[in-house]
């Protein structure tokens, strides 16, 4: 049979309402698929968990990073006040210094915090853990065993004893932070954190949390000296 | 059969074809409209996850704005920082005091030869044993953190991570995908660049004695995991706060 497409007559009126059937019909399967997983995906409520986290963690951030912003434009308009009059500028200087050398380590500082034990058995990695989580939650300074930590120090394991710094630590191990003493212990407490994670996997292990009035970290006993790196503006 | 006319199966034809246009069309149209519009009312169960999505969003760049600032800031307090020291009223010890601390604390950039470590989850092909395989092949800030650690160990003088400086209250975290370093989003993959001397560096990376679990991965799940010497390296200054 030969095809003219002059025989082709116009849809019929079924056709056309079928059609119109079919783009309803797909519409609302794509649109249950979609809308499905989306819900899904969105409701879920350990997403819905990771963003509160993520937004209290931000909202931490950027209150911290405002004063900072706040404490360096007053920075600049000391200098700039000290060069409008020809003030020496020694004391700018100098306080900046002192700041400085406050988060280098290389000073002794004192303030209150919290102290955090360890007996019992426990791992380098679970040493590394509680400190990582301590500069998480926020501190001004940290010391292990009596040793300063500063921002190059390790913790490795040496045979079946932890190093830090390349010194043998002796058992106990004492964390000294200095920081917001009630928020270290809370965030350190809290319920499936980090010492509970220990405990898990050392069951005999003792941990322990003090908060503290007042302690007094020593200066780090090393020297942090720059070989390879140096300063570019 | 053969003197049926023509037009009745015509007409058939065009029921199939747009029944199949039709429910391609609709298709089109659904997938348009959901994509372009979420716009959930005060009662959907969504909601209040789309607007925690979107607080996300805004504070990432309020972060992302407030440390451009920061960075501002400090230069122009650095240069302010050099008249004051230029002028005679100064002690040299005193400039030169400030200058070794900012360096320490992060605050100055700086440059030197080191190593550049590369860290990506591995490739997903090939593999058998899937649930193994997720833990194994995926980065994790513990992968990270063994890694910076280890970097220190070998005499690493200066660390940045995908331009995120560490300094002494820097915390590495992850929250399930996402890995925080600064408290500032880290995408993959990571770069880690160590300042120090290259061949050491490089050494204590390539042990398989030392990050034994990094090298197990990368062989057997092919996780990224790569070290090159590089002879001058750029780190920038520490962008974020110290809580003093």
């Amino acid at each position: 049979m030969k095809f003219d497409p002059r025989q082709i007559k116009r849809p019929s009126t079924p056709s056309l309402i079928t059609f119109v059937i079919a783009i309803v019909a797909g519409f609302l399967i794509v649109g249950q698929l979609f809308s499905t997983d989306k819900v899904k995906e969105i409701t879920d409520p350990d997403q819905q968990k990771n963003l509160g986290l993520e937004v209290s963690i931000l909202a931490e951030s950027n209150m911290s990073l405002r004063q900072e912003v706040s404490k360096l434009e007053q920075k600049q308009r000391d200098y700039q006040e000290a060069l409008q009059y020809r003030l020496p500028g020694t004391d700018v200087l100098e306080s900046s210094l002192a700041q400085y050398q406050k988060i280098s380590g290389l000073e002794s500082v004192s303030g209150p915090g919290v102290s955090l034990v360890v007996e019992g058995p426990v791992l380098d990695v679970q040493l590394l853990d509680l400190l990582n989580t301590l500069r998480n939650i926020g501190i001004e300074g940290v010391a292990l065993n009596d040793n300063r930590v500063v921002y190059r120090s390790t913790i490795m394991p040496r045979g079946l004893q932890i190093a830090l710094d390349g010194l043998i630590l002796t058992p106990p191990y004492r964390f000294d932070a200095i920081g917001n003493a009630d928020l270290l212990a809370t965030s350190l407490q809290r319920e499936g954190g980090i010492l509970e994670q220990i405990k898990q996997v050392f069951p005999d292990a003792q941990v322990t949390v003090t908060k503290k009035a007042d302690l007094t970290l020593p200066a780090y006993r090393g020297d942090l000296v720059f070989r390879q790196a140096r300063a570019v503006e | 059969m053969e003197n049926q006319p023509p037009q009745r199966s015509y007409a058939f034809l065009y029921t199939i074809i747009f029944l199949v246009i039709g429910i391609v069309v609709g298709g089109f149209i659904a997938v348009q409209i959901i994509s372009t519009k979420v716009n959930p009312r005060s009662t959907d169960p969504v909601r209040a996850s789309l607007e925690l999505e979107r607080t996300v969003q805004s504070m990432t760049e309020e972060q992302k704005e407030l440390r451009q600032r920061i960075g501002q800031l400090r230069e122009e307090v650095r240069s302010e920082e050099k008249q004051v020291e230029e002028r005679r009223t100064t002690s040299k010890d005193l400039s030169a005091e400030l200058q070794k601390y900012k360096m320490i604390v992060g605050l100055t950039a700086v440059a030197g030869a080191g190593v550049e470590v590369t860290l990506d989850d591995g490739k997903y092909e090939g593999l058998k044993d899937r649930n193994d395989f997720k833990n194994d092949a995926i980065i994790h800030s513990t992968d990270i953190l063994d890694t910076v650690n280890m970097l220190w160990a070998a005499g690493a003088e200066a660390i940045s991570i995908n331009d995120e400086r560490i300094v002494g209250t820097t915390s590495i975290n992850c929250i399930v995908n996402t890995i925080l370093i600064n408290e500032s989003h880290v995408g993959t993959p990571l770069v880690i660049k160590a300042i120090g001397e290259s061949a050491t560096l490089a050494r204590f990376m390539e042990d398989p004695g030392r990050l034994i679990d990094l090298h197990r991965r990368r062989k057997d799940y092919n996780l990224i995991f790569e070290v090159e010497k590089k002879d001058d390296l750029r780190l920038n200054p520490f962008l974020g706060t110290y809580e003093i």
